[in-house]
């Protein structure tokens, strides 16, 4: 399998990249967030068609709250069938995670609030036992179906864990993938930042480790793509902010994640404090040279 | 309780713990003391400081003159309320934020800057304007205007055509800061002289812009939007005291603005 890296294209780049075109040996595909593109019309729609003509799109979605107890937000799934219609996507993706839900009553201070349905616009997470695995089957059911292709789903950075899981993540995410048909999204660097968080609990003491042994357990048929970025450690807590290089603890976890997985379309995502075009093609050329040595 | 509903609730609880503020946490203690023994109170903070942020970078992107306006601290301060007690409820953040003005109609702090409101309602239908279904421009169909009557025709309008009218210079306020005119100087005179606009906002291809019109020429393009006749809107705008309307001028202008880009036929 050759290699297939994809960049984040994000609102700084929008321009650059469409004047200047990276041949398509530097970037196989380019990702951008669904939601950013939900309106009928106007001038993020027509970037986005254009970039559609010179590359593949992977439509990455950060809203559809697809472990949500209350279900999906139809309008939501409305206007990215639209969209999916529109660019035809190599992928669509989100995450394992919930964002929807009804807050306690008398929380909001104005009391006015008519729908007690709120979005927390995060990607908020779930816990990993048998009621969430039906939710989330559900949810991923009914937006595999409304699209008519499969979609792929991600693996959570969480910063808070949730009270009921009983198995471990990657039994929930092989199971998904096992009851849906959908693929599974592996973002190495939230596993990396998830294990540093559970080292500072005093969870483990090998991160490495522990990260290897989830990629281990993950049954490699369902991997779509793998995602990489950056995170930042504050101490007490790490964060995955997407706004740095790719750390080297997390290339190693690539490397072996490749190895088991193969040469998967991989994605090099930045968000926050967007460098220069040329940063973000050069850690995607980097993680290109990966690729092309895994057996 | 089913399981389902347990799930439901707990992820309500753990929405509630990052949404609420302080003062309320306490007032919802015993509601929260399941969720609270659960979660890691750091992680929660993570969580509240991508609220922050995300509230304020999608008002920000709706609303650039009022952040101007306000200044970045006190903008900042807005947002995170406005979050609080308007919480998002679709997973777009772009369609966040259409109730600001009402929002900063009941802040006593802002009574000071009584435009404000007016201004954040002519950002939104800018802001809505950005994303409205494009159109296309159609010359052709103008010769509709002189083979029927004007009572059977009308004219077709851009995309998120809007208008905002307010008893302060509003057009101008934000013409001032997007794009640089009138001078402000001018602006201050405007708003000591108590002078009124109505703004009218539509998109100009893929470009959402204002410009400030008269009591007429408002008349005229409500009644267009209205989708009444030609003939009812000129008439309906000449009944104005101000000039009357010169409409193969008006016309001529605002084709070549975009903000009109078709006519049509009403039966």
């Amino acid at each position: 399998m050759p290699s297939n890296i994809g960049i984040g294209w994000r609102h700084p780049h929008y321009k650059e990249l469409l004047e200047n075109r990276p041949p398509l040996n530097a970037v196989d595909f380019l990702e951008v967030h669904s939601e950013n593109f939900f309106g009928a019309g106007g001038a993020a729609l027509a970037v986005l068609r254009e970039g559609r003509a010179h590359f593949p799109i992977s439509l990455h979605g950060v809203g559809l709250a697809l472990g949500s107890a209350v279900g999906l937000d139809g309008w939501h799934l409305d206007q990215l069938a639209a969209l999916v219609s529109q660019i035809e996507p190599i992928r669509v993706s989100d995450h394992a995670c919930f964002a929807r839900g009804n807050i306690i009553s008398g929380s909001i201070t104005s009391g006015k609030i008519s729908n007690p349905t709120i979005h927390a616009a995060d990607l908020l997470p779930i816990p990993f036992c048998n009621e969430s695995l039906n939710v989330m089957c559900a949810n991923v059911q009914k937006v595999q179906d409304r699209l008519k292709r499969r979609i792929a789903v991600e693996n959570l950075s969480a910063y808070v864990t949730c009270e009921g899981s009983d198995m471990p993540e990657t039994a929930f995410l092989n199971a998904l993938a096992q009851r849906t048909g959908c693929q599974l999204l592996v973002d190495v660097n939230n596993i990396y930042v998830n294990s540093l968080n559970d080292q500072i609990k005093g969870l483990n003491e090998d991160p490495s480790t522990q990260c290897k042994d989830w990629l281990d357990a993950i049954v490699p048929a369902h991997v779509a793509e793998i995602h990489l970025a950056g995170h930042i450690d504050c101490g007490d807590i790490v964060i995955d902010d997407h706004g740095s290089r790719v750390k080297p603890p997390v290339w190693a976890l690539y490397r072996h994640a490749l190895q088991r997985f193969g040469n998967i379309p991989t994605l090099m995502e930045w968000d926050t404090d967007i460098p220069e075009l040329d940063v973000l093609l050069a850690e995607a050329s980097l993680a290109r040279s990966f690729a092309v040595s895994a057996p | 309780m089913s399981n389902a509903t347990q799930l439901a609730q707990q992820q309500g609880a753990l929405l509630t713990s990052i949404f609420a503020t302080k003062n309320i946490a306490k007032k919802t203690e015993n509601t929260l003391a399941t969720a609270i023994n659960t979660i890691e109170l750091r992680g929660i903070q993570v969580y509240q400081a991508n609220a922050s942020h995300a509230a304020k970078r999608s008002l920000q992107a709706a609303y650039p003159v009022i952040a101007q306006l306000v200044g970045d601290e006190a903008f900042a301060h807005l947002a995170r309320d406005y979050w609080a007690q308007n919480p998002p409820v679709r997973g777009d953040l772009a369609q966040w934020g259409g109730e600001l003005a009402i929002f900063i109609d009941g802040i006593s702090a802002l009574q000071t800057e009584p435009y404000l409101s007016d201004v954040a309602r002519a950002e939104w239908a800018l802001h809505l304007a950005a994303t409205a279904a494009d159109h296309i421009v159609d010359l052709a169909t103008f010769s509709l205007l002189t083979e029927h009557d004007p009572d059977a025709v009308s004219l077709q309008l851009a995309t998120g055509t809007t208008l905002v009218s307010s008893i302060y210079p509003v057009a101008s306020i934000l013409t001032a800061h997007l794009y640089n005119e009138p001078a402000f100087k001018t602006v201050g005179q405007m708003m000591r002289s108590a002078l009124p606009e109505t703004a009218l906002v539509w998109r100009r291809g893929l470009q959402p812009r204002v410009m400030a019109c008269s009591a007429t020429e408002s008349t005229f393009t409500a009644r267009l939007l209205a989708g009444q006749s030609l003939l009812a809107a000129l008439e309906a705008a000449n009944a104005h005291d101000e000039t009357a309307l010169d409409f193969h001028a008006w016309l001529q202008i605002a084709v070549g603005l975009g903000l009109v880009v078709g006519a049509r036929l009403l039966h």
